[in-house]
């Protein structure tokens, strides 16, 4: 008990768990804002297309556009203080609260993006901890006017603390078992399928297919007669598959199998972009593995690089000068 | 207002606990009948179940001056080929009710975009092929085994 409560309630630097936040935050800011447009048009859409999914079941119509401007402005600054670290222990459980509903809503006009999941779910993580401890406006906030706006920060806290890990291991876990339900639905639903590598190339066809039809003129990728011909080579593809996504947990035991499991994953989704040509935005971003990494230390590592650089710049200049 | 007491380890444990257990709790989805799917709390089921040898697409349909084309998704929604692929087998599920109004709403939109195949289109189609992968894809033929008809509607001037 007190191994696993000393590996859950690791100790890691505050900058570790901040960087975290930027990254994640900065993705979703990113997508809100690079969608912006497109997210208006589909809440326009016709209300007999509405569907409401998750906690959006609350609603028996859609918004009235306006409403839904209002909340998409209001999101996206959220999304902003999320990413600077302002107002945290107030703004980013909103904020949290929020990405779920606003993503939901999007769903709700049909379709599934099964990776906005990963992404609400590790805002929620990021949410629930204190990941505005540093490089953030809240920490400049207090280094510069310590009382102002007290209420609206998390606390104090060292700059090394279980808290900043815990929240890293939470996301974490919950990453591993999104991956890790995606096994289960296949070994579940269709084991032999799976093991065989057939189904893969069904799926593969059957994606295909829909794509001539639903979104012409692009054409089915040309691998997809190809692999028609050759469906014995989708048994590779198919066993990596379960390995990744049943092995996921194995990525918790060991900060290196974390790495070469978020690489293995990235692969996977590399794979499935290239033979089926979708886009699993959040995991090829590679963002939504960054909480396996010590992004900390690569920052202040380069950081030092770029001031030993720029130092040795300036030597040089006034040597030649 | 003072600052908030830090999070207590007990606290913690009861977080971690409540989300891993939220999110994990999808996964009995897997073994049942009749599984459901949600936002956010989802059992991930894409590509998992076992596909049938014939696919039943649904698909829309500009006709017109002879001849034929698909409708892209982007004629009827702003959420891409999966939205669009989802809103119209959702439509055919859901019967005439749902159909008619998203055919006219392509038809409409057909009206005012150019469409590449069909010159002057004069109805709109939603049917529903029947179609082999290993014919359409390894013997290379797409005509499909059969075709449906589900709504038609013209398109405005």
């Amino acid at each position: 008990m007190n191994a696993l409560s000393r590996w859950w309630f690791v100790e890691v630097p505050a900058k570790r768990l901040a960087a975290v936040r930027i990254v994640v935050g900065a993705y979703g800011l990113h997508d809100l804002t690079e969608g912006y447009e497109r997210y208006a048009r589909i809440a326009r859409q016709a209300p007999e297309q509405w569907s409401p999914v998750g906690p959006l079941r609350v609603l028996r119509e859609p918004l009235d556009p306006s409403a839904f401007d209002a909340w998409q402005a209001v999101h996206w600054a959220l999304a902003l203080c999320f990413v600077v670290g302002f107002g945290w222990r107030v703004l980013a459980p909103l904020c949290a609260v929020s990405s779920i509903c606003f993503y939901a809503y999007r769903t709700s006009w049909g379709g599934a993006y099964h990776s906005d999941n990963l992404f609400v779910f590790q805002v929620l993580c990021l949410a629930l901890g204190p990941a505005a401890a540093a490089w953030s406006v809240d920490a400049a906030m207090a280094r510069r006017w310590p009382d102002r706006l007290r209420w609206s920060r998390s606390g104090p806290l060292p700059d090394v603390d279980w808290r900043f890990g815990w929240t890293l291991r939470l996301a974490a876990t919950v990453t591993v078992i999104t991956y890790l339900l995606a096994g289960t639905a296949k070994l579940a639903t269709n084991a032999s399928g799976w093991l065989t590598g057939t189904n893969l190339v069904s799926q593969v066809g059957k994606d295909a297919l829909y794509k001539a039809f639903v979104s012409p003129p692009a054409q089915p990728n040309e691998i997809v007669p190809w692999l028609y011909h050759h469906p014995h080579l989708m048994l590779i593809p198919s066993l990596l598959t379960l390995v990744v996504e049943c092995g996921a947990p194995l990525a918790l035991v060991d900060r290196r199998l974390g790495w070469l499991w978020s690489f293995g994953a990235w692969c996977m989704h590399r794979g499935i972009l290239l033979i089926m040509g979708i886009p699993f935005g959040y995991p090829l971003s590679g963002v939504a593995f960054a909480c396996f990494f010590p992004l900390d230390v690569w920052v202040e590592r380069a950081y030092e690089l770029g001031r030993r650089v720029s130092s040795a710049l300036v030597s040089k200049r006034m040597a030649s000068s | 207002m003072e600052y908030a007491t830090p999070m207590t380890r007990l606290g913690a444990t009861i977080w971690s606990v409540l989300v891993c257990g939220a999110v994990l709790s999808p996964i009995v989805q897997g073994f049942r009948d009749e599984p459901h799917d949600d936002f956010p709390l989802s059992w991930f089921p894409m590509f998992a179940a076992a596909r049938p040898d014939v696919e039943k697409p649904v698909y829309a349909v500009a006709i017109g001056g002879g001849a034929h084309a698909f409708v892209p998704a982007h004629y009827w929604t702003a959420g891409g080929f999966n939205q669009g692929a989802t809103q119209l087998i959702g439509a055919a599920a859901a019967g005439p009710t749902k159909l008619r109004p998203l055919c006219e709403r392509i038809a409409g939109a057909v009206a005012k975009r150019p469409l590449r195949g069909v010159s002057a289109p004069g109805e709109v189609q939603i049917r529903r092929g029947t179609y082999s992968l290993e014919t359409f894809f390894g013997a290379g033929d797409p005509t499909p085994l059969s075709e449906t008809v589900l709504v038609s509607c013209a398109v405005p001037e």
